[in-house]
């Protein structure tokens, strides 16, 4: 019989694969974070966090996994957006996936 | 050719499409309809642009509006146009999902959210799939 550990990577890698490839052509967080996929995945709350950061280093998709983190610990290590001329903000998204992966291992967490 | 861009959008199979760009999540369908790579536009994550006059909200009217505040008004024909650039809107049940801006060739281009450019013959190769169907088809002058 699977262990517990086992039976919650499973349905994770199920869920997170799902997710990936049904909204990957999306840019906008109302479709990726409207699934029903994303939402069984915040559901499984803190112990898939260590597959997430797993997840957030393989570095595959943008604003995914920094919505599950922030969704599941209510943290925000991500870095404020650069200024530009006329207004304008840019959105590092590779300094945001390094923020959290540097939370994580602040917090202790082992992936 | 990827199986996996066909598999989301099945009417782009064997109609020439051809990727253009590599993915890349510094901008998004909206910012490259609009003709501009800096910045992303959007209003859900900090760091996108959204002008502060149009509403936050995934409305397909909202992003018409959006575009009309860039000078573009609503038009009949997809078709080439001289003197005119056009975008095509997409809305799956009243949100907007995409939007696609003619090339002077009178091809499409489309940059799929974080993914990769593509250009396509019409703007239906994209219809029929996660991005549901043209809303319409909007025209502003060429400068």
């Amino acid at each position: 019989m699977p262990s517990q550990t086992t039976q919650l990577q499973t349905a994770f890698n199920q869920l997170a694969a799902q997710w990936e490839k049904e909204t990957a052509f999306h840019s906008n967080s109302y479709f990726i974070t409207n699934h029903p996929a994303y939402r069984q995945i915040i559901e499984m709350g803190d112990a898939i966090l260590p597959l997430v950061f797993k997840e957030l280093e393989k570095g595959q998709t943008a604003i995914h996994w920094p919505c599950v983190l922030k969704a599941i610990t209510g943290a925000d290590p991500a870095p404020p957006p650069e200024p530009l001329p006329a207004g304008f903000v840019a959105l590092d998204i590779k300094a945001i996936h390094q923020s959290w992966l540097q939370w994580g291992r602040e917090q202790g967490y082992q992936w | 050719m990827s199986t996996e861009i066909e598999a989301a959008f099945p009417n782009l199979a064997g109609s020439g499409y051809e990727i253009t760009g590599a993915a890349t999540t510094d901008y998004n369908c909206i910012s490259w309809a609009n003709g501009t790579t800096t910045p992303r536009w959007g209003y859900q994550h900090p760091g996108d642009y959204w002008p502060p006059e149009i509403p936050r909200n995934q409305r397909v009217e909202t992003l018409m509006l959006l575009f009309a505040t860039q000078g573009y008004e609503i038009c009949d024909s997809d078709a080439r146009e001289p003197g005119y650039e056009k975008i095509a809107i997409y809305a799956f049940v009243g949100q907007f999902t995409h939007a696609a801006r003619q090339l002077d060739n009178g091809q499409w281009t489309s940059k799929l959210g974080f993914r990769e450019v593509i250009t396509h013959p019409t703007p239906a190769s994209l219809t029929g799939g996660i991005y549901g169907n043209i809303h319409c088809i909007m025209r502003r002058p060429i400068p």
